[in-house]
């Protein structure tokens, strides 16, 4: 099987089954099953994420395009927790950052739009 | 993938846009016709008295519907427009986020009596109503304004990018020339859209 090209993500279930972004609707993730969210390019993976029954988790790709051709681009992946939020921004150009909370005033950081199914 | 920004000219919101990021047509300037120019031809007549105005710049995001993901959210809007050296140079800018451009986009017109001058945007489409964050002349009253130092934020505005289609606001800006201005080239506008997919 060819690896999907490009950046990816993928989930694995508890049941060890997998869903990529390539073929799988974000909406469509069975959130409750989900034991560990990971950022893949061509079929290596970047970074993984293990993700706890009790936890929640997002995942965006975030762009910033300007008018003169130049863009960038940064994959945010979070695991949400009461006590332990862990955020990965990993970045197109092999930056990657890691934080425990968004930054509003940042303008790669700040926060994406939470939505029901990713709240805590 | 799919995300592209569009400026919007012509009398219908989707009657001829163009794509001006870096698959399309390049930066765009502001001067004084309807049309995307790369170019200084058209240029703003500095004014003997008042104001006189570019036509106004309408951009928004678009979707081929080719992307991998389903929803962009969280949509912010950047100009790169160095206004500290802006300050007092007679070159001002108005922003306006058009809500519900399929209703409300209104193209952008000449003067009704200046030469060389687009219709002011603010007067011309009816202010507020359209407008759910308008701005008004700042470059030169807060030469470290909202435009470099802060985004302005879409707010709760998605759109679904699995099929082709617009973001259904714009981002409307138009630069401001008073007699203060010196006759020359000013830097072209740079603009940055920002937005998460998921």
């Amino acid at each position: 099987m060819t690896n999907p090209r490009g950046y990816y993500w993928e989930v694995m279930y508890q049941n060890g089954l997998k869903d990529i972004s390539v073929d799988t609707a974000y909406s469509d993730i069975v959130r409750d099953r989900v034991k560990r969210l990971s950022l893949l390019k061509d079929g290596n993976l970047i970074y993984s994420l293990p993700v706890e029954p009790e936890d929640n988790f997002l995942y965006r790709k975030r762009t910033t395009m300007s008018s003169d051709g130049t863009s960038s681009t940064c994959h945010i992946l979070a695991r949400l927790s009461k006590h332990n939020n862990k955020i990965i921004f990993a970045f197109e150009n092999g930056d990657i950052i890691t934080r425990t909370d968004f930054d509003d005033n940042d303008q790669w950081f700040y926060s994406p739009t939470i939505r029901e199914e990713e709240k805590i | 993938m799919s995300i592209q920004i569009h400026r919007l000219t012509g009398p219908t919101w989707n009657g001829n846009p163009t794509r001006i990021d870096s698959g399309g047509a390049g930066t765009t300037k502001a001067n004084a016709v309807d049309q995307h120019l790369t170019t200084n031809t058209s240029p703003i007549k500095i004014p003997s008295e008042e104001l006189s105005f570019s036509f106004w710049v309408t951009t928004t995001l678009y979707s081929d519907g080719l992307g991998s993901h389903g929803v962009v959210d969280n949509v912010r809007w950047y100009g790169n427009w160095n206004l500290d050296s802006m300050a007092n140079s007679g070159i001002d800018y108005q922003v306006g986020i058009l809500s519900g451009l399929d209703v409300n986009y209104s193209q952008a017109i000449a003067h009704p009596t200046k030469e060389s001058s687009g219709a002011d945007l603010y007067e011309t489409y009816g202010g507020q109503p359209y407008f759910s964050n308008y701005y008004g002349y700042y470059a030169d009253t807060s030469p470290s304004g909202i435009i470099a130092s802060d985004p302005i934020d879409f707010g709760s505005m998605s759109f679904d990018a699995s099929s082709e289609g617009y973001l259904n606001s714009a981002l409307i800006y138009q630069v401001v020339v008073s007699g203060n201005a010196s006759p020359g080239s000013n830097t072209t506008q740079t603009f940055t859209w920002q937005y998460d997919e998921s």
